[in-house]
C-alpha cells in the first residue's frame, strides 16, 4: 500500500486511480452522510477525485492521505450545500424519506437516518471510518471538544431512538 | 427495528456504490487516464520536502505594487549550495544567461517577498525568492496557502517548498527562501523567453498532517517577469541494450539542470502484490513496467553525478515504443564534460549510495 501511495504521489495514473477506487466504500459514505441524493453524491465524488489528483502534490505526508481526500470531499460537499441553500432541518423535524432506487442499500440509509443530519458526519467519520477525534478536528476545521460533545450527542440520540423502539417493541 | 450496537454495524457493513455514483467517478477515471496518455508521469525529486502542482486552472491575479531592486548580482544561497555551483560556473551561467536575477520585491502584510534569481535551460527550471518578515510560528515550517505559476499565459507544472537544508530553517529576523521548480512538459525550449507570472497568497504555517497552511497572514505577492535561460544542448544517437530489461537507450540530450535518455521499451504490465490496510485483504494489481531509470550522468574525470531532481517519464508515441525520462539534474553541469549516462540495474534492496556496479554505463560521447 505504500507503494501504491507513493506511486500515486509521483503522478503515476493508474496507481493513483487504483488509490482512490480503494476509497469508494468511504467516499460514498461520508458524503452520503451530508447530501441526501446520490445524484449529489455522485458529482462531489467526481470532483473531489479530480481535485485530489490535481492537488497531489499538497499531500505531506502519503500516511495521512484517507485524512486529507476526506477533507477535500467534506469540502466539495459544503460547496454542493450551499449552492442549494439546503435546509438543514431541527433536531426533531422529521427528515424527507430519501427515494433509494438500490433495495440493498435500504437498511443502511435507515441506520443512517435514525442518527440525525447534524450528528451523523462526526458519528461515521469516527465510528465507521476510524479517525481519531484529533483527525476530525482537523477535517471539519472544529476544536476536539466540539468532536467529542457531538459524538456523545449521537450516542445519546442513537440510545434515545433504541429505547424507544425498545419500549415499542415491549407493548 | 435497531439497537446501538446494530446501527453501527450496519453503517460498517459495505454498502453498494450506486450506478450513477460509480460512474461519476468511472468518468473521473477516465479522464485522469486519457490526458495522461502522452504518458506524462512526473517524479518528485529528490530535494526533501517539495511539494507538486500539475498545471492547472488557476487564475492569474492582479499584481501589487512591484519594485524592483538596484541591478544587484548576488547568488541565492539555497541554489548555489543546493546545485554546488563552483565561481567559475557561475560567472559562465551569467555570461549564457543561464541565470537572471530579477530582484523584483513586492511587500504585503508586513512580509516582503523577493524573486531573486532564476536559472532555465532547454527543459527545467529553477526558481529562488526570499522571504523577510515572517515572525509567526517560530521553529515551524512556513508555507503559503496557495501559489500559481504561469509561463507563457499557460498553467506549467512545477514543485515548490521552502529552502531547508539550513538550520535554523526560518531566521531569527523571519527571512527565508523559498524554491520553485518548473517542469518544462511542453518540450524542449517551452520555458524560455516567455513571460512568467508568480502568485503567493496567505503565508502561514503547516502541520504534520494534510499538509494546510494555518494561521495564516492573509497576503498576496504576485510578480510577473520575462524569463531568460540558455539553450546550450549536447544530443547524442546512441544504440545500447541495457541488459536484459528489455530497454535499449537509442538518444540522449545533456543540458546545464537538464538530462534526458530516450529508450526503445516496448509496453508491458507486470503484476504487483499490494495488501489493502483497511480490509487487510492481499490483491494483485497490474501496472505498466518501467525501464531501468535513469540516474545521472558520468563526467570524463570519472566522477559519478547522481543528484536528479524532478522528472518526466513515459511513452511519447501511440505505439507504446518509445519511452522517454527527463530529470532536472541537482547540479549544474558543465555540458562539455558529461561522458555517459547512467541507469539503475535494479532496485536497491537496502538504503544505500549506489555505486557504479549498480549502473549501466551508456557512452554518449566518442
Amino acid at each position: 500500500m505504500d507503494r501504491l501511495i507513493e506511486k500515486a504521489r509521483n503522478r503515476e495514473p493508474e496507481a493513483f486511480t487504483r488509490l482512490m477506487q480503494m476509497h469508494m466504500q468511504t467516499m460514498y459514505k461520508v458524503a452520503r452522510s451530508m447530501l441526501r441524493s446520490d445524484e449529489d453524491v455522485a458529482d462531489a465524488v467526481q470532483e473531489t477525485i479530480l481535485t485530489c489528483w490535481e492537488k497531489i502534490g499538497q499531500l505531506k505526508d502519503g500516511r495521512y492521505i484517507k485524512t486529507w481526500m476526506v477533507r477535500v470531499l467534506i469540502n466539495k460537499c459544503n460547496d454542493i450545500l450551499r449552492a442549494r441553500k439546503r435546509f438543514v432541518p431541527e433536531e426533531g423535524m422529521p427528515e424527507p424519506a430519501v427515494f433509494d432506487r438500490h433495495f440493498e442499500n435500504v437498511e443502511w440509509n435507515e441506520a443512517l437516518r435514525t442518527i440525525g443530519e447534524k450528528y451523523r458526519l462526526v458519528i461515521m467519520l469516527y465510528y465507521v471510518e476510524g479517525f481519531k477525534t484529533s483527525e476530525i478536528s482537523q477535517i471539519l476545521d472544529i476544536s476536539e471538544s466540539t468532536v467529542r460533545t457531538r459524538l456523545s450527542r449521537g450516542r445519546e440520540k442513537m440510545a434515545g431512538i433504541y429505547k424507544a423502539d425498545r419500549e415499542r417493541r415491549a407493548l | 427495528m435497531m439497537n446501538e450496537k446494530t446501527v453501527l454495524d450496519i453503517l460498517k457493513e459495505e454498502v453498494v456504490i450506486p450506478k450513477e455514483v460509480q460512474e461519476s467517478a468511472d468518468a473521473a477515471f477516465e479522464k485522469i487516464l486519457s490526458e495522461t496518455e502522452k504518458s506524462k508521469v512526473f517524479r518528485f525529486p529528490s530535494w526533501p520536502k517539495r511539494r507538486f502542482a500539475a498545471a492547472a486552472a488557476a487564475a492569474v491575479l492582479c499584481l501589487s505594487t512591484v519594485t524592483a531592486g538596484a541591478a544587484y548580482i548576488r547568488w541565492s544561497r539555497g541554489l548555489e549550495k543546493e546545485l554546488a555551483v563552483t565561481k567559475e560556473q557561475k560567472e559562465q551561467a551569467e555570461k549564457a544567461h543561464l541565470t537572471d536575477f530579477p530582484n523584483l520585491t513586492v511587500e504585503d502584510k508586513g512580509i516582503t517577498v523577493t524573486a531573486k534569481q532564476s536559472i532555465v535551460d532547454n527543459y527545467y527550471g529553477y526558481l529562488a525568492f526570499k522571504v523577510d518578515g515572517f515572525t509567526r510560528g517560530k521553529g515551524k515550517e512556513p508555507e503559503f496557502n496557495d501559489l500559481s505559476v504561469r509561463v507563457g499565459g499557460k498553467d506549467i507544472s512545477y514543485t515548490y517548498g521552502m529552502y531547508d537544508h539550513d538550520e535554523p530553517k526560518v531566521n531569527a529576523d523571519g527571512s527565508f527562501e523559498y524554491q520553485i521548480m518548473l517542469y518544462g512538459a511542453e518540450g524542449k525550449g517551452s520555458l524560455m523567453d516567455k513571460q512568467i507570472d508568480v502568485v503567493f497568497s496567505g503565508l502561514g504555517v503547516v502541520t504534520e498532517k494534510a499538509g494546510v497552511a494555518e494561521d495564516v497572514v492573509d497576503g498576496k505577492w504576485a510578480f510577473s517577469w520575462k524569463l531568460t535561460g540558455s539553450d546550450e544542448i549536447y544530443t547524442a544517437k546512441v544504440s545500447e541494450k541495457l541488459g536484459d530489461s528489455g530497454a535499449s537507450v537509442t538518444g540522449a540530450e545533456v543540458s546545464p539542470i537538464s538530462v534526458k535518455a530516450v529508450y526503445d521499451f516496448p509496453a508491458k504490465k507486470v503484476k504487483e502484490h499490494a495488501v489493502n490496510e483497511t480490509t487487510g485483504e492481499e490483491y494483485e494489481t497490474e501496472m505498466l513496467a518501467e525501464p531501468p531509470l535513469l540516474a545521472g550522468v558520468k563526467l570524463k574525470d570519472g566522477t559519478l553525478v547522481m543528484n536528479t531532481g524532478g522528472g518526466m517519464m513515459g511513452y511519447t508515441d501511440g505505439g507504446k515504443n518509445v519511452y522517454e525520462e527527463c530529470f532536472a539534474m541537482g547540479r549544474l553541469l558543465d555540458v562539455d564534460e558529461v561522458e555517459s549516462l547512467l541507469f539503475v540495474r535494479k532496485p536497491l534492496e537496502e538504503e544505500r549510495e549506489l555505486t557504479e556496479d549498480d549502473l549501466y554505463v551508456v557512452k554518449i560521447r566518442k
